[in-house]
């Protein structure tokens, strides 16, 4: 019963993403929406596995020098195999990359970077709660996820696949994330600079 | 190279310190110039590739995360870079991903990384390089550098060099010219006095004494040396000569004396005794006369072969013509009676003393005359010809002849081929002849062939080197060494004219 109301949400988001994307697309390509859909989620896969590279945790937030950094998806994700295939025999900083599903924060307890997808929006509040003041690197598309205190949230620009970096939380937490995801990035909150350029 | 090899001692000296100079400096410069353009290749290759990694440093998360905006920021630091004419990234997949163009460079972008490197073409060098992050390639970067601004930099690196090396030589030129005149200058100092003892055969002239102690001073006093031991040498010769013919004239003289008194007395012991000698006893008397007579002839000739010693040459145009002509009168009586043909070509004017000369022709015609065949009738032939700088004068004779073994023999005092009674006498008159002509510098031989004839060859210089007789005889030697208003002239100019001929 419930697997068949997030398949009908997920439907539903597909076909307004893709009509966004199929509009903003430039060039535009004779593309299907599901195509267009994939192709955001292939990105959006192929960014979580990079966020590894830019950001390090302290010592603390693994086992021993062995353990893999462990990507968390707290209940519906929309990536499928693609992203086990992206991850699937690389290594950063000399360590594996594990993906761990499950349904309920407990479960998530030890991963390094923690994925909720659109579908479990209104799961935010929870997750921060859990993973909130903890060395996680929290990755949402859900909207305001950086305001209510998430690190890094997905979001359209022109069609592209942009995102905004909550550096100040980070470091509070215990997070070091490297200046070049955050000159990619955008800064949260913006800083008045960055508003004049 | 004969040029080189006849070029004056300074300059010589001047062109070797500058063709070493400019030799050495065109090396060093050669090499400097070449380490100048690998070092700076070498530089620019390195600049380019750390320039490189650092730009590829700084795109990884514009690439990570496809985002071309972050990557043009990268690139757009370039601008601070003034030889970075071109700039592209590459994706992954070897899409491009962004670029940079510097304004005022043309050229096109690539549109396709090439292998991962670097090339040099003419004016830019072109650097692939890869971008790695977390040990995967993620990407390729490529920059292109102008060289042009380097090159011109190494174009007046090229002409800085080339006028130093001008201003160099020049230097050398300077330098070479000053510094090789302790060498030049004593070699020609020496050169100068040799040739001055040449010219003019004075021995009292001294090469300018060096304090330098090495080879050049050696050789200026070695010089020197020698010149005081040939003029001493000259001296003592000269000395020992004025005695031995003092003595020989003198000699001479003491022996003609009791000569004439055995003459005289076997003159007076023959009238008195006449009438009452055997005719036995009177050809005794003819023979001591006879020898007596002889030695008389011999001590004549004596005197005139030391005379022709003496060194006293004062040498005046003699023309031959006359001389010949002089000398064939003396002989009228034999020509005629020997029935003898005498014919004489023009002959020129040499130098030379006309007294000695003619000496030497009464005894080469006087030879001609008497060593006669016996089965034909005589025929001599004087003439000349011109044989460079000199005349050869050649009387010629179809008498017995000389056998080829005593062509040298017969130059010699008192040697003899014949018996007395053969041909009459004494050994001597071949010997002054050849005396008088080596004095006039010149030489004597004999062509001959037993039975065919003889032909002798005065061989006298054209030019004609007249000297004024010295005032005083005492001082002739002296005069003669120190004679500086050697006159010379050439008898060119005095074509041979024939002198009467006799039959």
């Amino acid at each position: 019963m419930r697997g068949w109301i997030r398949r009908s949400l997920l439907v539903l988001m597909v076909m307004t993403i893709g009509i966004s994307q199929a509009v903003a697309a430039d060039p535009p390509t004779p593309t299907t929406p599901e195509e267009l859909v994939s192709k955001e989620y292939q990105v959006k896969a192929a960014f979580l596995f990079n966020f590894l590279k830019f950001v390090e945790w302290p010592d603390s937030a693994f086992a021993d020098a062995d353990a893999p950094i462990t990507i968390g998806m707290l209940g519906a994700e929309p990536f499928g195999s693609m992203l086990d295939r992206i991850i699937a025999g690389e290594r950063i900083q000399g360590r594996r990359i594990a993906i761990r599903r499950a349904d309920t924060t407990e479960a998530l307890t030890g991963c390094h970077l923690v994925f909720l997808s659109k579908f479990e929006a209104r799961r935010t509040a929870e997750l921060l709660s859990a993973f909130g003041s903890e060395p996680v690197l929290t990755v949402s598309g859900v909207d305001d996820f950086c305001a209510a205190g998430g690190i890094i949230q997905f979001t359209i620009e022109a069609g592209k696949v942009r995102f905004l970096v909550n550096a100040t939380r980070a470091q509070a937490i215990g997070l070091k994330i490297s200046s070049q995801l955050l000159s990619v990035g955008k800064q949260f909150p913006p800083a008045k600079s960055e508003n004049r350029r | 190279m004969n040029w080189l090899a006849n070029l004056p001692i300074r300059r010589r000296l001047t062109l070797l310190i500058l063709v070493t100079c400019s030799t050495v400096l065109l090396i060093a410069c050669a090499a400097l110039a070449v380490f100048e353009i690998l070092d700076f290749r070498h530089a620019a290759v390195r600049d380019a590739t750390v320039l490189a990694d650092i730009l590829a440093e700084n795109t990884h998360a514009a690439l990570s995360f496809d985002d071309a905006n972050a990557a043009r920021k990268v690139l757009r630091s370039l601008q601070a870079e003034p030889n970075v004419a071109l700039a592209r990234v590459f994706k992954a997949n070897g899409d491009a991903f962004t670029d940079f163009a510097d304004t005022g460079h043309s050229g096109s972008l690539p549109l396709t990384p090439a292998a991962d490197g670097h090339r040099f073409s003419t004016d830019w060098l072109d650097v692939y390089r890869p971008i790695t992050f977390q040990g995967a390639r993620i990407g390729t970067i490529f920059l292109r550098i102008d060289l042009r601004g380097m090159y011109e930099r190494l174009t007046v690196f090229a002409i800085m060099a080339l006028v130093v090396l001008l201003g160099s030589m020049a230097l050398a030129l300077v330098l070479s010219s000053r510094l090789q005149r302790p060498i030049s200058e004593p070699i020609l100092a020496l050169a100068r006095t040799a040739r001055a003892v040449a010219e003019q055969r004075d021995y009292t002239v001294r090469a300018p004494k060096l304090e330098a102690a090495n080879e050049l001073g050696m050789l200026t006093d070695a010089f020197n040396h020698m010149l005081a031991q040939i003029a001493k040498h000259a001296d003592d010769l000269a000395a020992t000569n004025a005695e031995l013919e003092q003595f020989a004239y003198i000699a001479s003289h003491d022996l003609k004396e009791p000569l004439r008194m055995v003459t005289q007395y076997m003159g007076i012991v023959e009238r008195q005794l006449g009438p009452t000698l055997t005719p036995k006893h009177q050809r005794f008397i003819a023979y001591a006369v006879e020898g007596a007579m002889r030695m008389q002839t011999l001590i004549n000739d004596l005197l005139a072969f030391t005379r022709t010693s003496h060194l006293q040459e004062h040498h005046q145009p003699v023309e031959l013509n006359q001389v010949v002509t002089e000398v064939l009168t003396t002989f009228q009586d034999s020509i005629h009676q020997a029935k003898a043909t005498v014919q004489t070509g023009p002959l020129p004017v040499v130098a030379g003393e006309r007294t000695k000369l003619a000496i030497v022709f009464q005894n080469l015609i006087g030879n001609a005359l008497k060593f006669q065949a016996q089965d034909r009738q005589p025929v001599i032939d004087i003439s000349a010809e011109r044989a460079g700088d000199d005349w050869n004068i050649s009387i010629t004779d179809n008498g017995i002849g000389i056998d080829r073994q005593h062509h040298e023999q017969i130059f010699a005092v008192f040697q003899r081929l014949h018996g007395r009674d053969e041909y009459p006498g004494n050994g001597m008159g071949l010997a002054i002849c050849r005396k008088i002509i080596e004095q006039h510098h010149g030489a004597l031989t004999v062509e001959s062939e037993v039975g065919r004839g003889s032909r002798f060859v005065l061989r006298l210089p054209a030019v004609m080197r007249v000297s004024p007789p010295p005032a005083d005889p005492e001082t002739a030697i002296t005069a003669i060494a120190s004679a500086s208003a050697t006159a010379t002239a050439t008898a060119d100019s005095v074509p041979p004219t024939r002198p009467g001929s006799l039959a």
